[in-house]
């Protein structure tokens, strides 16, 4: 298993009003082929951000300011839009959040289909699209006869999110990004969401990179985890790493927090304080307000990551040179 | 004073808080073609003084109509609500008006629940100068005393900020010490959690938690999230699993949890996610015969989650299983659990 997808030191911002908010601060991390990556943090750490600017869909007011993501080699971010184009999709394609109404409500769902075929210059035929199609829609587990003409107002919301699967996968992408595939979902749809992820790794050896802000279902899905925090990553290892032996105190503290079924209920502790504002976040360390082991180097002084041994890499002073 | 008005009940009712009996609810849509959809379908419940209660189950599925209607915030078809015994809905004006400060309800997106041109202090002040009609230094105290309770400290600190300088829990927590102006005896929370950061979901579960110990203030909540219905109840209270707008089991949450007897409760605690990769890869998950959140009119016949079940029996088509004990403060209402002691 090769590397497929580099992110080296992304740097994004937002310009609002009243400043910018610094939404990704030197993200880097690797995908390997095949395998898939969870990107877990809480809402406002700058975890959407990373795959905006991955796939160059930051809103208006968004601003890459330095990073590169290489896709076998290629800097995905120095291409221009013609060459962009023909990696989008065909290669790399992306699964918005189906709550967030990404269907257009005007058209059914072979027109989405047909429009993403336009889009990216393929001349099939009604027929061969429409074959296209149901397989894809097979694919995720959904009757095309019943869905293709029907309106994304006649679906439920876990229809929805496969529809969007099955529209990413239509050119066979070798990596799907995922935007909370299964947040705004029931317990029982999310479930059958994450089979049906687990079920098209394997059968079409693709690579998933999904973003959520439970990492119980990135313990589901994933291979590896990148823990994010006020637009840093804090910590990324595989998955056993991330839950047999956190490193991090915020990993520590998310891990204890989550009122997971199988979960010992007298040991749920939750973590104090609050997120930070990413207008003006902290210095230092960003986790140290919320810390309890916050030293003095940690206000000062950004942790750099380091790798640790067991593959974690890990981004706190507790670890390293000053610790222990 | 308040307290009198539930003394002049019935002695065996002054515990109970709020009792439902044979609530439905029926939507009614279009105007020269009605439909009919049953939203709500007999649903029983007490809700004594100093109880938890969480009520789970998944959207569509009924919960929040059920909570507005213990909150007297919409009517229900046929059956009634008591609160303090008395049924709210022969209830004269004035009575209502006393006994509704003993019943607040938390709206579930702090996002809209909170004004956001008013300070935090008017948010909680007003309410205190308008039920309560506290006024002055002592305003000031109690509404101190009430962000204490839940949490937003150092009081003062907050006192002149706004609603968009606290985060979602931040925001819920105001949402709760909004609701405590009243000196409520139950509060009603519909999905408390859902709009929260996952890393502030337990505090909010744990501050209903402390409230209910410290104060004996009786909590019910709506949840879709088992895990947290766990965490809420795993020492006491009581769960009740909703699925197309009937109570399909109900009981104690550490038996419920332990032993869940009807389907539904197996799949939904079975299907929520484990933070453990080890055990999320091994096990199987169960998968359903249907998804789909069931159609119903009050012509309906049979068990609601007949459609889905995989253990389905012919009897489940056409007749609607009775909410009945299964063991000591533990219910189900499914055909198979019944057929065990029952028929053999």
């Amino acid at each position: 298993m090769g590397l497929i997808i580099k992110v080296e030191n992304l740097k994004a911002v937002y310009l609002v009003r009243e400043g910018t908010i610094k939404a990704a601060d030197g993200i880097s991390f690797d995908v390997e082929e095949n395998s898939v990556t969870a990107i877990v943090g809480e809402s406002a750490s700058g975890k959407s951000t990373i795959i905006e600017a991955m796939t160059r869909t930051l809103p208006l007011n968004g601003r890459l300011l330095e990073g590169r993501v290489l896709y076998r080699e290629k800097d995905l971010l120095a291409l221009n839009k013609e060459e962009l184009r023909r990696i989008k999709w065909k290669k790399i394609a992306l699964v918005p959040q189906a709550a967030q109404q990404s269907l257009n409500p005007t058209m059914r769902v072979i027109d989405h289909f047909r429009d993403t075929v336009e889009a990216h210059g393929i001349s099939w035929n009604r027929q061969e699209l429409i074959k296209q199609a149901s397989e894809k829609l097979r694919m995720v587990r959904l009757n095309p006869e019943a869905v293709l003409y029907a309106y994304p107002l006649q679906l439920s919301g876990g229809m929805k999110q496969r529809v969007l699967i099955a529209l990413a996968l239509l050119l066979e992408p070798e990596v799907l990004i995922l935007d909370e595939p299964t947040s705004a979902l029931d317990v029982l749809t999310q479930s059958y969401i994450i089979q049906l992820l687990k079920e098209l790794k394997k059968s079409l050896k693709i690579t998933l990179i999904f973003v959520t802000h439970d990492i119980a279902v990135a313990a589901e899905l994933a291979d590896r985890i990148a823990v994010i925090y006020a637009g840093n990553i804090v910590e990324y290892n595989w998955v056993f790493g991330i839950f047999e032996n956190p490193l991090h105190p915020y990993t520590k503290g998310l891990l204890g927090s989550i009122m997971a079924v199988n979960a010992d209920m007298s040991q749920i502790r939750p973590i104090p304080g609050d997120p930070p504002s990413l207008l003006n976040p902290p210095s230092g360390c960003r986790f140290h307000p919320r810390c309890e082991y916050a030293m003095d180097i940690c206000r000062q002084e950004k942790p750099p990551m380091i790798a640790v041994e067991g593959g974690a890499h890990v981004a706190c002073h507790l670890y390293g040179r000053g610790g222990r | 004073m308040w307290r009198a008005i539930c003394m002049a009940g019935e002695e065996d009712d002054m515990q109970k808080v709020i009792s439902v009996s044979g609530v439905s609810k029926v939507f009614t849509r279009g105007y020269f073609k009605k439909r009919y959809k049953l939203v709500l379908d007999d649903i029983k419940l007490e809700i004594s003084e100093g109880d938890r209660l969480v009520i789970v189950g998944e959207s569509g599925m009924g919960k929040t109509t059920l909570a507005r209607i213990m909150a007297d915030l919409e009517s229900p078809s046929g059956g009634e609500v008591l609160w303090f015994g008395q049924n709210i809905r022969s209830m004269a004006g004035a009575d209502k008006k006393r006994l509704r400060g003993m019943v607040q309800y938390v709206h579930q997106d702090p996002y809209s629940s909170l004004h956001p041109a008013k300070t935090i202090f008017r948010i909680v002040a007003d309410p205190l100068r308008n039920a309560q009609r506290i006024r002055g230094k002592e305003l000031k105290e109690k509404v101190k005393e009430l962000m204490e309770k839940v949490g937003l400290t150092p009081a003062e600190y907050f006192f002149n900020k706004y609603p968009h300088h606290l985060s979602g829990g931040g925001r819920q927590r105001l949402a709760i010490a909004r609701a405590l102006t009243t000196d409520p005896r139950v509060i009603i929370a519909d999905e408390p959690i859902s709009m929260i950061d996952m890393s502030l979901r337990a505090a909010i579960i744990k501050l209903f938690k402390d409230l209910n110990d410290q104060y004996n203030i009786a909590v019910v909540l709506v949840l879709h999230d088992i895990g947290a219905a766990k965490y809420f109840t795993y020492e006491k209270g009581e769960v009740a699993i909703l699925y197309g707008g009937k109570i399909v089991e109900m009981g104690e949450g550490a038996k419920v949890f332990a032993n869940p007897l009807h389907p539904y409760t197996r799949v939904l605690i079975n299907s929520s996610p484990v933070a453990d990769p080890q055990l999320a890869r091994n096990r199987v998950v169960e998968q359903l015969r249907s998804y789909e959140v069931p159609e119903r009119t009050p012509e309906s016949k049979g068990c609601p989650f007949a459609h889905a079940c995989n253990h389905y029996l012919d009897r489940c088509m056409e007749e609607n299983p009775p909410l009945v004990a299964v063991e000591d403060n533990h219910l189900a209402a499914c055909h198979l659990v019944h057929g065990r002691d029952g028929d053999g």
